[in-house]
């Protein structure tokens, strides 16, 4: 019934979707938002979400006609081996430099508002524990996990929005789409970012119980996620202007900070907000140490995936190290998803479901 | 395997086996004496003293043997049955009798406090089921007190607990499974489940652990407890226990199995959740509006017992400024001239409450009262007043105490006394960051426990596998009516508990 089988639920899989996606953009998306589309970020941000429900739809279709196979094996089937081990390889380098910054970027974050005086090191290295602890466990208890963490971040940050979005000033919106068609579909894409996790699905295919329904329940956790982040912008827009967004390093921890909560009897709201953004950022750390240990087997077949974790983990670790200017992350990140993100997200699996279905190679299961 | 045998016809053997192997055992009372004017053959009795009922014994076995079949004609019977059958017959006028040949089987039942009856020339021994030890007969329950319910509680008796499910269940799919575990100790193991409604795969996981237990002795269920469960590491139970046959009932109406061990008066309730640890047999006695809010009261309750003490550190030692600032200005003001570091005095006062506790439990009823008295009240106080303590750590460590006494169970409770040292320590070290990475250790380990197959943190994780419908009873308990499904842990052919179109007034249907 339930034993230790490694299968999640359609249900699981979507709550896992939605933190791995959550952890990526949300504090900083608000300004690249304004960034690139000023007061129509928001709309811009619109079209990232089709772009981002369409790149779902091309994973998942491509993953739904190869259930029991890793990545590198129906890669392997539709393009020959030594590609799809170049491949995988490049999707392992993706995942631990996302790693890397992401760490560099969190712990930053928690020094800057919680931990002052304490060294880098142990900021990351514990943070990277507990996620290699979590993701050492398999995916049925990162699956569980999720399910619980989910209402603890959700739940909170819904109240919060209701309340920020009751206090502030929504015609800083106006006049919408002032902004070239062109620039916001720059935008659009370059916010694409914001779903980086989405190529996760690539290698989630095995884990799953029932295939069945998996674009359905993949397109809707990304639509639940991309709506919210667009509240989001829309309300970090609302609360500082477009201009002084730009400005914001961390605008939704900062709009949490200005605004007053009613009845709370907390001070420093945005050291609650980094609560509920510790929880998301374990879950996208511990999800790119497991899918790319995951991978790292898939290809190499031999020892315990806790084996390959370790090396993963102290890759990502040093890597962070050396990532000492936030500038420098900013830019890495924005790298990291121009060359390396778009194509898992959006080419690659486009080009392999291409040649599976012109090769009409497929084990789609009808359930 | 069988270590000892086979029982011979040759009765003088027999005898002098059973004299050897109870070579110095004053306990054991054994007799050979003839039977009949002209006798007809030898008997010979053996049993333990006082765990054999000794007046059952000599009304229906030795009476009849000795004096009454001198008074019966027997010679209608004797043409028809051998002369052993008619002893059987006329000599032992009780219904439950058995007989083997079995050394093993004799010895074993001898030890467990029957009798066996061995008939000159016959190689099978009548075992007579007369066990009537000394027990301190059906109590109240100490450990799981309601308010509205019964207010019977298991014994150390095996038959006795038995005998209290099958009262409050009157079906013949009400199965008791029992066999015997423990090399010495040869530990009676009943285990109840209504057949139909428990789930086969888990039957056969439970009937397998039990046959994989080898161990000299089993003197309580905590053992089986322990030599059965998932994951040995873990602080949590992950078998339910209780003292209470309508909870143990209860469990069993759901497709779970209840687990009686002799000399225990708590059962064990397998598989369990967490969610069941918050649930009391008295939620569904009571009407459901007072009862969710209870329900909801303890996950409170359960949240504060492992948290507090590290959300206070969090706020007083690292993050100050998250508080107003009256209410830093009070923290700092109670802090004042105490010596030790807020985790510290923390875990120190945490430490002589526990002490405190462990103390009053072991201690006799009143002095156990006293001790909570000097060592809460008088000495808290003059810790605080002495400086020694600030007045908002007691308060803390106490408000900690009552919330998890809020919990009906006590040993999950004792799971959260233990995790909570883990809080208070990475909050100590690294504040609202330390406390998350900590929630979050806990949380991994919980999802990644299972009872027996079923997800420990069920339904909050991996509800959907029911439809989500065990949701209905988890944070809140929902009206009667509406819980027309059993939960997860019943056979899914057969989960439906209530059958009624329309409850109440039935005339409103018309």
């Amino acid at each position: 019934m339930f034993s230790f089988n490694d299968k999640i639920s359609l249900r699981q899989f979507q709550m896992l979707l939605m933190l791995y996606i959550f952890g990526t953009g949300v504090i900083i998306l608000p300004r690249k938002a304004a960034a690139f589309a000023g007061r129509d970020g928001w709309i811009a941000f619109i079209l990232t979400i089709a772009l981002a429900v369409f790149a779902v739809f091309i994973i998942t279709s491509l993953v739904r006609r190869f259930p029991e196979k890793s990545f590198y094996e129906y890669a392997g089937d539709i393009i020959t081996k030594p590609i799809a081990f170049v491949l995988t390889g490049g999707l392992i380098v993706k995942t631990i430099v996302g790693l890397a910054c992401e760490l560099r970027l969190f712990t930053e974050i928690v020094k800057h508002i919680l931990l002052q005086n304490t060294p880098y090191t142990v900021v990351a290295l514990s943070l990277l524990l507990v996620s290699a602890y979590a993701a050492a466990k398999g995916i049925e208890t990162k699956a569980r996990t999720a399910q619980i963490i989910v209402w603890i971040i959700f739940i909170p940050l819904t109240f919060v929005f209701i309340v920020v979005g009751t206090d502030v000033d929504f015609t800083e919106l106006l006049p919408v789409l002032q902004i070239e068609a062109a620039q916001i579909a720059t935008g659009a894409y370059h916010m694409l970012f914001a779903f980086s996790g989405i190529e996760f699905i690539l290698l989630m295919s095995p884990y799953l119980n029932k295939h069945k329904h998996i674009s359905k329940r993949a397109v809707t956790a990304i639509l639940a996620i991309g709506i919210f982040m667009c509240i989001g912008i829309i309300i970090a827009t609302a609360r500082f202007g477009a201009v002084n967004l730009t400005n914001q390093n961390w605008p939704i921890l900062e709009m949490m900070d200005a605004t007053p909560m009613p009845g709370s009897f907390i001070e420093r709201q945005e050291a609650v907000m980094m609560s509920f953004w510790i929880l998301s950022v374990f879950a996208m750390i511990s999800a790119g140490l497991f899918f790319s240990t995951v991978a790292a087997k898939s290809v190499l077949k031999v020892g315990k995936h806790k084996y390959y974790l370790i090396v993963v983990g102290i890759m990502a670790f040093a890597l962070s190290l050396f990532l000492n200017d936030m500038d420098l992350v900013y830019e890495i990140m924005d790298m990291n998803f121009l060359y390396l993100g778009t194509a898992y997200m959006l080419v690659l699996p486009a080009i392999l479901l291409i040649l599976a279905k012109i090769r009409r190679l497929s084990n789609e299961k009808t359930y | 395997m069988e270590k000892f045998g086979k029982l011979t016809t040759d009765f003088d053997h027999n005898i002098k086996w059973f004299e050897d192997i109870f070579t110095d055992c004053m306990d054991v009372i054994k007799r050979e004496f003839p039977v009949g004017e002209e006798p007809l053959s030898r008997v010979y009795t053996i049993y333990v003293d006082s765990m054999a009922n000794q007046e059952f014994l000599s009304v229906h076995v030795v009476q009849n043997l000795m004096l009454r079949i001198r008074e019966r004609d027997l010679s209608l019977t004797i043409p028809t049955k051998n002369n052993h059958e008619v002893l059987k017959d006329v000599g032992i006028t009780t219904p439950d009798i058995s007989e083997s040949d079995s050394l093993d089987d004799l010895i074993t039942f001898i030890l467990s406090g029957d009798a066996v009856v061995l008939i000159e020339g016959r190689p099978k021994g009548i075992i007579v089921a007369a066990r009537g030890f000394p027990n301190r007969g059906i109590n109240q329950a100490d450990t799981e007190v309601v308010v509205q319910g019964s207010k019977e509680a298991f014994s150390e008796v095996i038959r006795f607990n038995t005998c209290l499910i099958r009262r409050r269940i009157r079906d013949t799919s009400l199965k008791v499974k029992q066999s015997r575990v423990g090399r010495r100790s040869q530990t009676d193991v009943a285990l109840m489940y209504i057949e139909g409604i428990v789930r086969p795969q888990i039957l056969a996981d439970v009937e397998g652990r039990l046959k994989n237990i080898d161990i000299d002795g089993i003197l309580d269920s905590g053992y089986i407890e322990q030599l059965i469960e998932d994951d040995w590491k873990s602080p949590f139970p992950q078998c339910q226990m209780t003292e209470r046959p309508d909870t143990a009932s209860a469990a069993i109406l759901e497709g779970r199995i209840v687990i009686i061990v002799d000399n225990s008066p708590f059962v064990l309730i397998v598989p369990t959740t967490i969610n069941a640890f918050f649930q009391s047999v008295e939620d569904y006695s009571q009407r459901f509006e007072i009862m969710s809010f209870t329900r909801t009261l303890r996950f409170i309750g359960g949240f504060l017992a492992v948290s507090l003490p590290a959300l206070y550190i969090v706020v007083a030692t690292h993050h100050p400024s998250m508080l107003p600032m009256f209410l830093m200005l009070n923290f700092a003001g109670a802090s004042q001239g105490v010596p030790l570091p807020a985790a510290l005095e923390l875990i120190v006062m945490d430490l002589a409450f526990e002490m405190l506790k462990e103390a009053g439990i072991r201690l006799p009823g009143a002095m156990g009262g006293a001790i909570g008295l000097v060592g809460g009240l008088i000495m808290g106080q003059a810790a605080v007043e002495a400086g020694l303590i600030s007045p908002i750590v007691v308060i803390i460590i106490a408000a900690t105490s009552i919330a998890g006494f809020a919990i009906p169970h006590t040993s999950l409770v004792n799971g959260f006394r233990l995790v909570k040292y883990l809080l208070i320590i990475l909050s100590a070290a690294f504040g609202l960051f330390g406390f998350w990475l900590g929630a979050i250790l806990i949380i991994i380990h919980l999802a990644s426990l299972k009872s027996f197959g079923i997800p420990y943190l069920f339904p909050f994780a991996a509800g959907e596998v029911t439809g989500n419908k065990d949701y209905m009873d988890s944070l809140f308990r929902p009206p009667l009516f509406m819980m027309k499904k059993r939960p997860i842990f019943a056979n899914p052919k057969n989960q439906t508990r209530i059958n009624m179109p329309k409850v109440g007034n039935r005339h409103e249907v018309e």
